[in-house]
């Protein structure tokens, strides 16, 4: 702990005795050190000028109107789970979005069907193999089977829709296709939300430690760097963190910037070999990093290159986190055009 | 289940509100002085995040139903407070991703989450708020937004490590040098003479 924390902690009446009298004695001979006290207590007292965010005028009467049938059917029935949802007026624009979001996220089940064509076309993303199984040191040596090992042992799908038991453990979860032409509006779209693949990762269940792991050697296996991080995604600009478990930040969402920083990233090829041509390569990776920049903690899972209206797009699907519980069990298939990398769609399961 | 204790921890108002033998009325009572302990503070939490009131509401509201609908899954492993700002963070972000799914809106905007603003400060017209604000403006977005976290919204550091997804550590060491920036800031008197680090 260096000085400003200890003062810090001063303050805050956090330090314990024998630290609080050490303190004590060195401030009485130190001038630099009363100083930053002071400088500390001044900007604790400005601070006290800014008063606590309100609450909006009625919001927990909007609130407890919206609680009511949950919690009253919490209280009748046990335990208290319900799938129903009520959001109280807030706003009209508002109210309608989040109403008319959660009925989609209930209407929305992962489509096998319209994703056939791209699961026959699955083939893998990057040179080498990066397994679950490798990530996972708990996982015994002889389960550590490689993605070649397992895709000849059984058919893609029947791998994919093993679940979490029957799973392979060593399979990639990158994913790539190309060459699809689809529409931005249909439910094709929808890509991979019922991909086999993302489908048997989520079936995994990873809990939050493992997901964030996987997440990040998949992104610096991809784009050479983690851009997975917490909410803010700016690097800190004195140089500290990171050392105490904060993840990985990208440098202030400049793409450019951090290729610049990209080490070993690996050339992105298709199952049968073929190297992903430079332009398209480029295009998948700048438009992937600015995806995860928004503190997705996210595995990329599949990538599909498609044409939407004449213009080259890729549908990108991300397994996330459960909002409820920090499981990684989340699929997200995120349309972006290519040249802007604007979201075209977005689709959760 | 008798809770002995005048001011029950919120672990054992939870408890309260999932104890299937308590009468009803407390089981109720419980979980509503949740809400009153943390209903700002998840409002400010998102209002930080999202950029409108109505938007914060709405996830505020969502938190809050989580809440009441999967208790059960709480498993104690930490702090109810940080479980609770752990799911406002998610719900804020599935917010942010919503509206990326409109079409034409850059990805880009998406990512400004630590651009966002600090607290909805009502003392903005205040000399001594207008200063400080203009000094906070020159922290970088991470730095200002967990100072204001904790000391401004009264969050402790663990509940600001849980909406960042930080290490508690972190957020202390973070918050500790932001607080000296902040007072040097205020000593030098060149608040407002150094361009923003947001833009």
């Amino acid at each position: 702990m260096d000085d400003i924390e200890r003062c810090t902690s001063y303050l805050d009446g956090t330090l314990d005795a024998e630290e609080r009298a050490a303190l004590e004695a060195e401030l009485a001979g130190d001038a630099e050190l009363r100083a930053l006290l002071a400088g500390l207590e001044r900007a604790e007292r400005a601070l006290g000028a800014l008063e606590p965010t309100p609450l909006p005028a009625g919001a927990r009467e909007r609130l407890d109107a919206a609680l009511a049938q949950v919690v009253d059917e919490a209280l009748t029935h046990d335990p208290p789970a319900t799938d129903a949802v009520a959001v109280a007026p807030t706003t009209a624009e508002a109210s309608g979005r989040a109403v008319d979001e959660l009925a989609q996220r209930r209407r929305r089940r992962p489509v096998v069907a319209t994703t056939a064509g791209v699961a026959a076309g699955l083939a893998l993303l990057a040179g080498g193999v990066i397994g679950i199984g490798q990530l996972m040191p708990e996982r015994s040596g002889d389960q550590a089977m490689t993605q070649a090992d397992t895709s000849e042992v059984l058919p893609e799908e029947e791998r994919a829709l093993s679940g979490t038991e029957a799973a392979p453990p060593g399979d990639l979860p990158v994913v790539i296709d190309e060459g699809r032409t689809t529409t931005a509006t249909g439910e094709d779209a929808q890509g991979p939300l019922g991909d086999p693949v993302l489908q048997a990762l989520a079936q995994r269940r990873l809990p939050p430690e493992d997901g964030v792991r996987l997440a990040e050697e998949v992104q610096r296996r991809v784009l050479g760097a983690a851009v997975t991080a917490g909410l803010a995604t700016t690097q800190d600009p004195e140089g500290g963190g990171g050392a105490d478990g904060e993840q990985g930040a990208a440098p202030d969402g400049d793409a450019a910037q951090r290729d610049e920083a990209q080490g070993d990233v690996e050339p992105l090829m298709t199952r049968d070999g073929r190297v992903l041509d430079p332009a398209s390569s480029e295009d998948v990776r700048r438009c992937l990093t600015e995806l995860l920049d928004p503190g997705q903690q996210a595995i990329p899972a599949t990538i599909e290159l498609v044409t939407i209206d004449g213009e080259d797009a890729a549908i990108f699907g991300l397994l996330s986190r459960d909002p409820d519980g920090d499981i990684f069990t989340r699929i997200e298939a995120w349309t972006l055009t290519l040249d802007a990398c604007q979201v075209l769609r977005f689709d959760q399961s | 289940m008798p809770v002995t204790d005048p001011t029950p921890s919120d672990e054992e108002l939870l408890a309260r509100y999932l104890d299937v033998a308590s009468e009803r009325s407390e089981r109720e009572a419980a979980f509503h002085t949740l809400v009153d302990r943390y209903h700002r503070r998840v409002f400010a939490v998102c209002h930080m995040v999202l950029s409108t009131a109505g938007d914060a509401e709405d996830a505020t509201q969502e938190t809050f139903l989580k809440l009441a609908r999967n208790a059960a899954s709480f498993r104690g492993e930490a702090k109810l407070s940080t479980w609770l700002y752990r799911v406002a963070r998610n719900v804020c972000t599935d917010h942010v991703r919503h509206d990326a799914r409109r079409p034409s809106t850059p990805v880009a905007e998406v990512g400004d989450l630590a651009e966002a603003p600090v607290a909805q400060d009502t003392s903005a017209g205040t000399d001594a708020a207008v200063t400080v604000r203009a000094a906070l403006d020159q922290l970088d977005p991470l730095s200002r937004q967990l100072l204001v976290l904790v000391a401004v919204e009264g969050l402790s550091y663990a509940e600001a490590a849980a909406v960042h997804d930080l290490a508690t550590g972190t957020v202390k060491s973070r918050v500790s040098r932001a607080r000296a920036r902040l007072a040097q800031l205020l000593a030098e008197g060149t608040v407002g003479d150094e361009p923003t680090s947001h833009p």
